[in-house]
């Protein structure tokens, strides 16, 4: 191939078919579910804790893993080789150990103490009688969350922009839209069970494509004869700074802290179930992941140089990709997984804005003494569903070149805050109130002065630092503060029946 | 190259391996 040919993605009507019929099945399912969530916010926002092991490990997998896998993983391993691999092996080792044992002590407590959302968790273990814990865990979660949604709308609109020959505003609007139908009707049913199918999608594309490309290219053989000739670094997994190596697996420290991940443990019917959960999910991210770091290899073997590839831009080469290598209605089955990525994750994180608000801010601060019926909070919860989807959007136009920096900082912001925070309100007795305020708020602060000082952040990915100084502050707090009375119920609360 | 081999087909093999015999465990643990 020439070197200097540009290659550009072409509307097809067939792929168009295939991607329209996934998204009549999305908006389908929200439509299915939208019975069952009207029923109260229990059953809007974490699906009455009823969900199956399958549809928990699914769902929980794939709500955290945004564009970034598709687009951004396989980018990454396009320019740097198999070292991108640990990028995606921190998380993966990460959440097998909160599906096995974080996640059981969650939901066992959570269900104990009608739990619905994160701040809730933190407010019943911890007591918060003037709601400045949930006032701060919200604010947290509405800070970073909204710029996370946008992001994803943002990328939803390049992918269609790249994918269709949409304007980028049409298709973010678009997304967004699309994002609204079924969340807003179906609420957290609608998501889990979308985010069931949208895992399916994925895991499709991300073995499909990288076979295909790597068969089409004349085998392994080949491709990793052609990747030593241009450079070893393609073919060395261990290529990587210390210091990029330990940001690379300090990703995983963001699991325990994103509250749209934890989410789904809490809605699991059965603790126990979360073993099983935990092989599905794990093989899930595992193949996902080598599947995305395999297309990289391929696409640098067929685009030696980056100026082949659309813009220049390394996140154009999986839909190239497959555009190139696969028969137009394949090529939209692939286009959709783009979408299954960006909204399984927008949805999820939605829902947990808008639990935040309702639940945490008006039902248990504003409404405190009054008894708000079920109904009216599940229509109070879908206006604000619409009213952050709308921020959201105004806020992705605004900022449309700066949201995407927000996806690794909304990462390590809430996994440096929420994850030691909640760590040690699991498994630690000790842990205080005042700890805890300490953890959310040295967790914060470290990650966004680490990001803002040049010198500090060209060192290390910001959420190690952030995730250490939030366990540091929260354990020598927690040494010179009182710990709760109901300490030793909290954890028998945390324990099987 | 060897290394190549191990990272991108064994590591996967031994993690999910990892989480078989860890969710086994736990299951024996109740």
């Amino acid at each position: 191939m020439d070197e200097t040919q540009v290659v550009t993605l072409a509307f097809d009507p067939y792929a168009v078919a295939a991607f329209a019929g996934y998204l009549l099945l999305i908006v389908g399912i929200g439509i299915y579910a939208s019975r069952f969530s009207s029923q109260g916010i229990s059953e809007y926002f974490i699906g009455g804790r009823k969900m199956n092991r399958v549809v928990v490990a699914l769902s929980a997998v794939v709500s955290g893993r945004s564009a970034w896998l598709l687009l951004g993983v396989t980018g990454m391993a396009y320019a740097q080789g198999p070292s991108a691999i640990w990028a995606a092996a921190g998380y993966i080792i990460v959440e097998l150990f909160l599906f096995l044992y974080y996640a059981r002590r969650l939901r066992n407590f959570t269900e104990k103490n009608d739990c619905i959302t994160i701040p809730d968790f933190f407010a019943d273990r911890f007591g918060d009688p003037k709601g400045l814990l949930r006032i701060s865990l919200v604010s947290i979660f509405l800070i970073f969350m909204i710029g996370y949604v946008s992001a994803q709308f943002v990328a939803g609109g390049k992918a269609f922009s790249s994918g269709f020959g949409l304007e980028m505003s049409t298709g973010i609007l678009l997304t967004a839209a699309i994002v609204l139908i079924y969340t807003l009707v179906g609420g957290f049913l609608a998501v889990s069970l979308s985010d069931m199918i949208q895992a399916i999608f994925m895991i499709f594309s991300l073995v499909l494509l990288p076979v295909i490309a790597i068969m089409d290219f004349g085998g392994l053989t080949a491709v990793i004869e052609n990747l030593s000739a241009q450079d070893l670094m393609y073919v060395d997994p261990f290529s990587l700074s210390v210091g990029a190596a330990m940001g690379f697996l300090g990703i995983g420290q963001g699991s325990p802290g994103n509250p749209h991940i934890l989410a789904r443990y809490m809605s699991i019917d059965d603790p126990k179930q979360l073993r099983t959960s935990a092989l599905i999910g794990t093989t899930w991210n595992v193949v996902m992941a080598w599947g995305a770091v395999f297309i990289g290899l391929a696409g640098r073997a067929y685009f030696p140089d980056v100026s082949m590839l659309p813009a220049g831009d390394t996140e154009n080469l999986f839909p190239v990709l497959a555009q190139q290598h696969l028969p137009p209605a394949l090529f939209g089955i692939v286009l959709a997984s783009i979408f299954a990525a960006i909204m399984s994750t927008a949805d999820s994180q939605l829902l947990v804005a808008a639990s935040s608000v309702v639940r945490d801010v008006y039902e248990k601060i504003l409404k405190k003494d009054e008894n708000v019926s079920q109904k009216k909070l599940v229509l109070l919860s879908r206006i604000v569903v619409l009213m952050i989807v709308i921020l959201s959007v105004i806020f992705g136009f605004l900022a449309e070149d700066l949201v995407f920096w927000l996806v690794l900082f909304a990462w390590a912001g809430l996994g440096a805050a929420v994850g030691p925070t909640s760590i040690l309100a699991l498994y630690w007795k000790r842990t205080t109130r005042e700890g805890i305020f300490a953890g959310l708020f040295s967790g914060t602060a470290v990650t966004i002065l680490w990001y803002y000082t040049p010198l500090l952040s060209g060192m290390m990915y910001e959420l190690v630092p952030g995730f250490l100084a939030s366990l540091l502050a929260t354990w020598l707090v927690s040494l010179k503060t009182k710990p709760p009375d109901n300490a030793a119920k909290s954890f028998q609360d945390m324990m099987d029946e | 190259m060897g290394s190549f081999y191990l990272v991108m087909f064994v590591l996967p093999l031994l993690i999910i391996a990892l989480a078989y015999y860890l969710s086994r465990r736990a299951m024996k643990d109740g």
